[in-house]
């Protein structure tokens, strides 16, 4: 269902795994152009650091919304976005992607998502 | 990647090349997956008209242009892989004049051949508008509208209206479709005494003049 969703970032150099993740942690749709990436584990782990953020935002800023969360390691990163009221949007890229172009994308994508949960 | 407004993302539809009246002028985005790889398919529309298409393999980031990238969106189609369509606005003769190769060779002004019967039958069933179908000496306009004819007369050779001249057309299909032409015609003015009374029997016709063909073929 979220393949334009996924295919529209998944085009972006330095993108190697895109997924539409439930708060939850289940993956509900994913495509790495990088077989060794298991997108079901990232999905996982995404929800994972979503929920702690989300605790931390509360807890830090008393806000219970979270704009975005950049994990980045010298070996990539995960960017993921919330995208609507039960799903969140993630992206995991190489170290030197062009962060403001994912940005973009994940923002206009993580509408789409919202508009199609 | 097109230029273009990002109109709306629609889910839950019949056909996706129906939702080509969504937008003036733009193209629809569609997306499915092909074994382990994603497609991205483009289906450039003026006026309800499919003009252009292109289709994008992500993984293999190879492209097709053109009518065999249509008919590859039409076979997603067919095998209902295409769940969600995004609707852009675009200036389409834009991209057209910057790359003419993603012209799909029906549906836009130019004249396309009347043997190309499977542009023709998309054409039908998709545009919504004047066409302007001509045969040596002959020629007629007729009214489309997504599947129906509403309305022909003959402009060229003959002074059949309605009905009657849908018949015309007929009887010289099989000329038509080899040596005929016909090309979407904005200017096209209809009357009342224009109107067909049995507005599905043209596309009908032409589907089952399609399936002969295919079973000629197979003998």
């Amino acid at each position: 269902m979220f393949e334009n969703v996924i295919a529209d970032i998944l085009r972006v150099d330095g993108v190697k795994g895109v997924a539409v993740v439930s708060k939850d942690g289940l993956l509900i749709e994913g495509q790495a152009n990088d077989r060794t990436i298991d997108v079901e584990n990232v999905a996982a782990m995404v929800a994972t650091i979503y929920g702690t953020s989300l605790n931390v935002s509360k807890e830090v800023f008393h806000e219970e919304a979270i704009d975005m969360i950049t994990l980045e390691s010298p070996k990539g990163k995960i960017i993921t976005v919330e995208a609507g009221e039960s799903a969140v949007l993630a992206v995991l890229t190489d170290p030197k992607v062009n962060l403001g172009l994912v940005r973009i994308y994940l923002k206009r994508n993580a509408q789409k998502v919202a508009s199609m949960l | 990647m097109l230029p273009g407004k990002y109109v709306d993302v629609i889910t839950g539809f019949k056909d996706p090349l129906e939702l080509t009246g969504k937008v003036r002028e733009g193209y629809l985005k569609v997306a499915w997956r092909s074994n382990s790889n994603i497609k991205i398919g483009y289906i450039l529309t003026k006026r309800g008209a499919i003009i252009g298409s292109i289709v994008e393999d992500i993984i293999e980031n190879t492209t097709m242009e053109g009518k065999p990238a249509f008919l590859e969106i039409t076979e997603a189609v067919k095998h209902g892989l295409i769940k969600a369509v995004e609707i852009y606005e675009a200036d389409v003769e834009g991209i057209l004049k910057v790359n003419p190769m993603v012209r799909v060779g029906f549906g836009g002004d130019r004249p396309t051949s009347g043997s190309d019967l499977e542009s023709f039958l998309s054409l039908l069933k998709t545009y919504k508008g004047g066409v302007k179908i001509q045969d040596g000496s002959k020629a007629w306009a007729v009214y489309v509208d997504k599947g129906l004819v509403k309305a022909a007369r003959a402009i060229k050779g003959s002074t059949h209206h309605g009905d009657a001249a849908l018949r015309e057309i007929f009887h010289e299909m099989g000329h038509l479709l080899r040596e005929g032409k016909y090309a979407v015609n904005e200017s096209l003015n209809f009357s009342r005494e224009d109107a067909v009374q049995n507005s599905r029997m043209f596309l009908e016709g032409l589907k089952l003049l399609k399936e002969k063909k295919e079973a000629e073929k197979d003998f």
